[in-house]
C-alpha cells in the first residue's frame, strides 16, 4: 500500500512538472513572451543594439556607386549583359511548359515525399519546414482556397540534368491588377508561405511564387517531370541566370496573360537578395519588399555569409546599396526593406540605420522610394503578421509608417 | 484526484487551450504567432501531465 502511494506520490510531482512544461513551452513559443525571453539575455544588447564598431554612415556612404538615373541604366545594363549575355531583358522569354490548374489535375510526377502521402508532408509543413515539397503534391491542398481560380505550374530547363525552374502561379478568380513575384529563401520553399500566398490571393492578387534554385521543383528530384527537353544556351544556363531569370519569365508570363496593372516582388531571407537584384534588373517591377535578408556585404557576419552566394559572378558591377536605389530610380518605383530587428537567425540589429537616411535621400533625387522599417513583434526569421500588414500598406502606396 | 494534482491538469490543459486559440488565431501554421511546433510540444506536457495524474489517482484509490 505503502509503494502505491508513494508512487502515486512521485507520478503527481513529475504531472506538477509537465504542467509547468507546457505553460513554459506556450510561453517559450509565442512571439511576444519569446521576444521578452530575447530580451533578457545577457548578450541582448551587443545582438540587438549596437552597429558594428569601426563602421559609420560615412563608411558605408562610400559603397554607394549609383546615384543618379544615369549610373543607374548603365549599371543595369552591364548586370543584364553579364547574367542573360544581352543588351536587354529577355521580356519575350516565356515559360517552356505552362501545366494548367495543377491544382485540380496535377499530372504524371513523382511519388511524394512521404511514404504516408501527401497529407503527411501537409501536416508536417505545419509543423517544420520541407525543403523538397512539389507543387503536384501540394496544390490539391489549395484547391478550396477563397477566390482562388487555379494554379498553373510554369517550368522549363536551364542546365541539363541540374537545373530547372518551376513557378507556382495562383490565379485569383476576381482579379486586383496585381500581380506579387514571391521568393522563398534557402532551407524552405513557398509552400511554407502557403498563407501568405492564400491570403493575397483572397485579395485578388495574382502571385507567382519561386523557390531558390535547389529547392522545391528546382530539382531533378522528378526528372521527368522538371529535367526532360531541352536546356537553355550559355549564359541562361549559368548560376547568375538560375537565380534571376525565373522572376523575368514570371513576369513575362503574368503580361502575356493579360489584366496586370502592378508588378510587386516580395522575398524574405536569400530570397531578399534575389528580389534586390531583380527589381533592380527589371523596371516593369515597380514595388519591391526585402523581409530579413539584405545588407551589404561588408556588414554581413555568421550565418549571413551564405547569401553571398546570390550575387555571385556580379558583386564587381553594384553592391546591395546600388541595387537598392536601381530598384527605386524613378518615380512610381518604391523599395521597403523590413528587417526583423530581434532576429534569431540573422540580420538582426540596427545596421541598416547606417544607411536607411542616404538610401532615402537618393531614391528621392531619381523621383523613387525606399523605406526601411524595422518588425520588433517576434524574434524569429520569418514575415510576421505585423510584417505583413506593413508590406501590404506598402504595396497600395504608404511608403512611410 | 489531489487539489495539488487537480490544479496542476487544469493549468496544463488551460496551457494548451490558451496556445490553440493563439495558434489558430494567427493562421495555424508554423509562421503564425505561436509556431505549430510550440502548440505541439504544449499539448504533448499537458497530455503527459494529465496522464501522470490520472494514474497517481488510481494508484490511490486502489491504496486506499
Amino acid at each position: 500500500m505503502n509503494r502505491r502511494l508513494a508512487a502515486a506520490r512521485l507520478l503527481d510531482g513529475l504531472g506538477l512538472l509537465l504542467a509547468a512544461a507546457a505553460l513554459s513551452a506556450v510561453f517559450y513559443y509565442w512571439d511576444p513572451s519569446r521576444l521578452w525571453l530575447k530580451r533578457q539575455m545577457p548578450d541582448a544588447a551587443g545582438r540587438f543594439d549596437h552597429v558594428p564598431s569601426g563602421v559609420s554612415a560615412q563608411t558605408v556612404s562610400g559603397w554607394l556607386k549609383v546615384r543618379d538615373a544615369g549610373a543607374a541604366a548603365e549599371t543595369r545594363g552591364l548586370l543584364i549583359n553579364r547574367i542573360f549575355g544581352l543588351l536587354q531583358l529577355p521580356t519575350d522569354m516565356l515559360p517552356a511548359r505552362v501545366l494548367r490548374d495543377v491544382d485540380k489535375a496535377p499530372g504524371d510526377h513523382h511519388a511524394c515525399l512521404s511514404a504516408q502521402g501527401p497529407a503527411a508532408v501537409h501536416l508536417m509543413s505545419r509543423i517544420d519546414t520541407i525543403i523538397m515539397r512539389a507543387l503536384a503534391c501540394e496544390a490539391p491542398f489549395y484547391a478550396a482556397w477563397d477566390n482562388l481560380a487555379g494554379i498553373d505550374e510554369l517550368s522549363g530547363l536551364m542546365k541539363a540534368g541540374w537545373r530547372p525552374y518551376s513557378i507556382g502561379y495562383f490565379r485569383p478568380r476576381r482579379a486586383n491588377g496585381r500581380l506579387i513575384l514571391l521568393q522563398a529563401g534557402l532551407a524552405v520553399t513557398y509552400h511554407d508561405l502557403h498563407r501568405l500566398i492564400e491570403g493575397w490571393v483572397a485579395e485578388g492578387t495574382t502571385v507567382a511564387a519561386l523557390n531558390m534554385p535547389g529547392y522545391g521543383d528546382n530539382t531533378c528530384y522528378d526528372v521527368k517531370r522538371h529535367c526532360a527537353g531541352a536546356p537553355l544556351p550559355p549564359p541562361l544556363d549559368g548560376v547568375p541566370a538560375h537565380h534571376f531569370l525565373p522572376p523575368v519569365i514570371a513576369v513575362n508570363h503574368a503580361l502575356k496573360e493579360g489584366g496586370i496593372s502592378q508588378v510587386a516582388m516580395v522575398g524574405v531571407s536569400s530570397g531578399a537578395w534575389v528580389t534586390a537584384v531583380s527589381a533592380a534588373l527589371d523596371a516593369r517591377i515597380t514595388r519591391s519588399v526585402l523581409v530579413a535578408g539584405v545588407l551589404p556585404e561588408q556588414l554581413l557576419v555568421g550565418k549571413e555569409e551564405s547569401a553571398r552566394s546570390v550575387v555571385s559572378g556580379i558583386r564587381d558591377l553594384a553592391g546591395m546599396l546600388d541595387f537598392a536605389v536601381m530598384a527605386a530610380d524613378r518615380p512610381g518605383r518604391r523599395q521597403l526593406q523590413v528587417f526583423n530587428r530581434y532576429d534569431r537567425c540573422c540580420f538582426r540589429g540596427p545596421r541598416p540605420t547606417l544607411y536607411a537616411d542616404m538610401l532615402a535621400r537618393t531614391a528621392a533625387d531619381l523621383g523613387g522610394a525606399i523605406a526601411i522599417d524595422f518588425d520588433e513583434s517576434h524574434p524569429r526569421h520569418k514575415i510576421s503578421s505585423w510584417g505583413r500588414r506593413r508590406i501590404d500598406a506598402f504595396l497600395v502606396g504608404e511608403v512611410q509608417k | 484526484m489531489t487539489r495539488l494534482a487537480l490544479a496542476s491538469s487544469v493549468l496544463a490543459l488551460l496551457s494548451v487551450a490558451a496556445g490553440g486559440v493563439l495558434w489558430w488565431l494567427t493562421g495555424a501554421w508554423h509562421y503564425g504567432d505561436l509556431s505549430t511546433r510550440g502548440l505541439l510540444h504544449a499539448a504533448l506536457f499537458a497530455l503527459a501531465a494529465v496522464i501522470c495524474h490520472a494514474v497517481a489517482a488510481v494508484l490511490r484509490r486502489r491504496g486506499s
